[in-house]
């Protein structure tokens, strides 16, 4: 992943975050919307954990 | 006889009557004893019964004495032989012309006067140069009149140096090339090192030796641009050295070293031509000459100059030193900065992902509560909203029942 694509994915989070939390949201769309946030999240999460990999060389 | 014995007098008066100054108490020691004696010899012999030239000469030296003075001339020639040095010493008019001349000798047994003269000065005897002389006057019956030369006066030459070295700054300071190395700029690390200098310097040595044994374990790479430091050829040979590293592209820094020594030793760090040298070089050029208390105009048009071959190794040390420090600083700054906006990503990640499933109405009704939505999903907010008899559904976490409104209460 590169930070730009990071980026994207929060923009997309921040959608669904809004989307959500908009009462007159179709129900029926919310599962899929949730389930694409959790695999947004969770590259994100692997992208911070690569990040981390890197300072810890750099602190060692 | 008349004859030759007027020349000799004519020689004699014009050896002492020269218009310098120094030449007034040879010529009043002269004109008082020796000239009115000579005079009284020949006119009171009887002209018909002459007198040998031998008698002459023996008169003329009886009558000369011991004259001891100090003189100022110019050296016209000067020779070596048999390790007595020959030379020729003149007085010239303003306008150039010879107006004294005279035979003058350093004896073999005197010899370290001109050793201790070039320590001092750094010049050797030669033509063209002014020399202040202690001497006495010799006359020989064969070889006629010499000075005898007993010391030379290296304080005079000292002083024409300082004289000719203020007269090189001014010129420096006309052609715009005292300033002309402050211009330049420093390379950020002093790794691209020229070094100019003998290699049996002992200078060098401590230069070599000091940045070897820097406590921080930093390796200087450098390297030699070798050259004579003091004597003739130094100036040539400084000044060649500088336009090799010049031309070779290679490197972003010089320094010259050169270590303590005799005043004289120094004199080249003073010329002209090196100065221009190292003022028109577009390498930075360091100096560090000789002992702490030596300044020379060589120093003054150098980017920067030091006391001491080891000041100057002591300084790029601290160069280095000073940049790793900065590195180290700069290092710590971007692994913090960096540590921090990983954790602030971490954090607003968090935040979102729990705004989001917190906000899913999914999860609400896990709870146990249900949501009311018309037939096309709408959710419904009032109970004002539909009417008896419409349809709506009712949607549970693990199912969803479709409704009829029969009564509104």
């Amino acid at each position: 992943m590169t930070d730009s694509e990071y980026k994207r994915n929060l923009e997309r989070l921040k959608e669904i975050e809004s989307i959500v939390k908009d009462p007159e949201c179709n129900i029926d769309e919310i599962d899929a919307i949730v389930k694409e946030s959790q695999r947004l999240i969770q590259e994100c999460r692997s992208y911070l954990l690569e990040l981390q990999n890197v300072l810890g060389r750099f602190n060692s | 006889m008349m004859a030759q014995l007027f020349l000799v007098f004519v020689s004699i008066v014009a050896f002492v009557s020269a218009d310098c100054k120094n030449f007034c108490y040879l010529s009043n020691r002269l004109q008082s004893y020796s000239i009115i004696s000579i005079f009284d010899t020949m006119f009171t012999e009887n002209e018909n019964s002459p007198i040998s030239l031998a008698e002459l000469q023996d008169t003329i030296k009886q009558n000369i004495g011991l004259i001891r003075c100090r003189v100022q001339a110019e050296v016209e020639s000067h020779r070596v032989s048999g390790g007595h040095h020959y030379l020729t010493l003149i007085q010239k008019s303003p306008g150039g012309a010879i107006v004294a001349k005279a035979s003058a000798r350093i004896w073999r047994s005197s010899e370290s006067i001109v050793r201790d003269f070039r320590q001092a000065t750094g010049k050797d005897i030669e033509a063209g140069l002014t020399i202040v002389v202690s001497a006495y006057v010799d006359y020989h019956s064969v070889y006629g009149l010499t000075l005898i030369i007993e010391n030379i006066d290296s304080g005079y030459c000292i002083g024409q140096r300082e004289l000719e070295k203020q007269q090189t700054l001014l010129r420096l300071q006309r052609e715009g090339l005292v300033d002309r190395q402050a211009d330049l700029e420093l390379p950020f690390l002093p790794f691209k090192l020229a070094v100019i200098s003998s290699e049996t310097a002992a200078g060098y040595d401590d230069f070599c030796k000091h940045l070897a044994n820097n406590p921080y374990g930093y390796r200087f790479p450098f390297t030699l641009f070798a050259a004579q430091v003091q004597g003739e050829r130094a100036v040539d040979s400084i000044a060649d050295a500088i336009g090799r590293v010049c031309t070779s592209g290679e490197y972003e820094l010089a320094i010259i070293l050169r270590g303590g020594g005799a005043d004289s030793d120094m004199y080249c760090f003073d010329e002209y031509d090196l100065c221009k040298a190292i003022a028109e070089s577009p390498v930075p050029i360091l100096t560090a000459i000789g002992h702490e208390r030596d300044f020379h105009l060589a120093d003054m048009v150098a980017k920067e100059h030091f006391k001491t071959p080891t000041a100057a190794a002591g300084a790029l040390i601290d160069w280095v030193a000073d940049i790793d420090e900065q590195t180290e600083r700069a290092y710590d700054n971007i692994r913090f900065a960096l540590s921090f906006a990983l954790k602030k990503r971490e954090n607003d990640l968090s935040l979102l992902e729990n705004s989001i499933m917190s906000g899913n109405p999914l999860n609400i009704l896990k709870q146990g509560y249900v949501l009311a939505s018309d037939e096309h999903g709408k959710v419904i907010k009032s109970a004002k909203a539909l009417q008896e008899g419409d349809k709506f559904n009712l949607r549970f976490a693990d199912g969803q029942w479709n409704s009829e409104i029969k009564k509104i209460l």
